[in-house]
């Protein structure tokens, strides 16, 4: 890749980290807040039931801020990339799924209380690449890279 | 500096599960947490909130076997609490008077099987008006209950009956839980005119009930306690006779066995008393 554009992209992936992790506390602070709605478009999907429903709600939950807040104050932010991709992954492959067996159910993204469609894989897919994009970038030792140090480097690069 | 910035990442970190936490707590831990107010209709379900029921399958895959004899599984008698000189009586406004310590003495149905004198495990219903329903919205007011398929036809014609004499029966409010989804059950609220009480996602709690046949009809009284189970169709008569004594407070009468082909509910999502 043309180090020119490797550049471009180091200036940008800060911004783009801190929108990126903003989004997960945003999403896992809007599950908190309308706990049953989210518990019950799990259920909706129909591939998990019973009491571990509310559970993996509760750990879903916990990964998603975990992910937000360790982007945004520049903690463990490869890992917290590849997770979050992960995490993307999953979604997509259970969006897909409803989509395949014809559910009429609400994406429970908590972006919007959208019925399930292409559109969600769409933007699931696009935010897995934002997310392997911030872990490609910030590399190996992203969790020593404070958010202060990303800053004056920027500067620097400027 | 970045310990500060660590700490306040923590704190982020530990107030958003904790909201979350507060929030899913009736869920996450069940029977132990207090009880929700009794005329909540959007209250959080507790212990294994079944998933809602949606069925593509659920139009197919009949399992009519030869003719059974149907299944009163048990009728109306005092809950073992209430033998035991349980307090039972509603205030004058209707409303239990129970407390939560002695509601959850009252024995919870699920794991398979349901009986008298029990009362539902928790639940969330989506009603096709919007409304929500769970288990301690039953309570205050005495509830006839019936499962039912969009696709049984033995359901179509009860609903059909119901949606005809419910207004003779006024303290009895009716809850149609659809095993289907949303929009295979829509169909069956056109065709009876009981949109208002049809509600959706009862896959599960037919499940965790030991349900086998639609139509699967249940009395619960104000306290939420079941108070007489019916699976099959029943005729007008009988409906009268028994919504009658119920509304009345008065013991309902063993029904007599009708015949009818007994239905199967399969492991996933078949269903019972469906047509092929």
């Amino acid at each position: 890749m043309p180090s020119k554009l490797l550049s471009l992209l180091d200036r940008v992936i800060l911004p783009i980290r801190f929108l990126f992790g903003a989004l997960f506390i945003y999403t896992s602070l809007w599950h908190s807040l309308h706990g049953e709605k989210f518990l019950q478009s799990i259920k909706d999907y129909q591939i998990i039931s019973g009491p571990i429903v509310a559970w993996s709600g509760f750990l879903f939950i916990a990964l998603e801020a975990g992910i937000g807040i360790a982007l945004v104050f520049g903690f463990f932010v490869r890992q917290a990339a590849i997770v979050a991709a992960a995490l993307l992954a999953v979604f997509t492959g259970v969006i897909v799924s409803a989509i395949v067996r014809g559910l009429d159910i609400a994406c429970g993204c908590g972006l919007g209380d959208t019925q399930v469609g292409w559109f969600d894989v769409v933007r699931d897919v696009l935010l897995m690449a934002i997310a392997l994009l911030i872990a490609w970038r910030t590399g190996k030792n992203a969790e020593e890279l404070s958010t202060e140090q990303s800053a004056e480097q920027l500067s620097a690069v400027k | 500096m970045k310990n500060i910035r660590a700490a306040v990442a923590v704190l982020s970190y530990l107030v958003i599960v904790c909201l979350a936490g507060y929030n899913l707590r009736g869920q996450l831990f069940g029977k132990s947490m207090p009880a929700t107010p009794t005329n909540s209709t959007s209250a959080a379900p507790a212990q294994a909130a079944p998933e809602p029921a949606s069925t593509p399958g659920a139009q197919s895959d009949l399992k009519s076997q030869p003719e059974t004899t149907p299944q009163l599984v048990a009728q109306a008698e005092p809950s073992p609490k209430e033998k035991a000189g349980l307090p039972t009586t509603p205030s004058p406004t209707g409303k239990t008077k129970d407390t939560h310590s002695q509601q959850s003495s009252v024995p919870v149905a699920g794991n398979g099987a349901v009986d008298v004198g029990e009362r539902l495990p928790d639940f969330l219903l989506i009603g096709l008006n919007g409304n929500t329903l769970n288990e301690s919205a039953l309570r205050g007011h005495k509830t006839l209950f019936i499962i039912v398929s969009p696709t049984c036809p033995h359901c179509q014609k009860e609903l059909k009956l119901l949606h005809q004499i419910e207004n003779e029966y006024p303290s009895i409010e009716p809850v149609f839980a659809s095993v289907a989804q949303r929009d295979q059950t829509t169909p069956l609220a056109d065709m009876t005119g009981e949109g208002d009480h049809i509600y959706t996602g009862a896959m599960d709690l037919g499940r965790s009930l030991g349900v086998t046949g639609v139509p699967f009809l249940m009395l619960i009284d104000e306290k939420g306690v079941i108070r007489l189970i019916k699976k099959g169709e029943l005729d007008e008569s009988a409906f009268r006779d028994v919504l009658g004594k119920f509304m009345h407070g008065q013991p309902v009468a063993q029904l007599p066995n009708v015949m009818l082909p007994e239905v199967t509910l399969s492991m996933t999502t078949k269903l019972f008393g469906d047509q092929a």
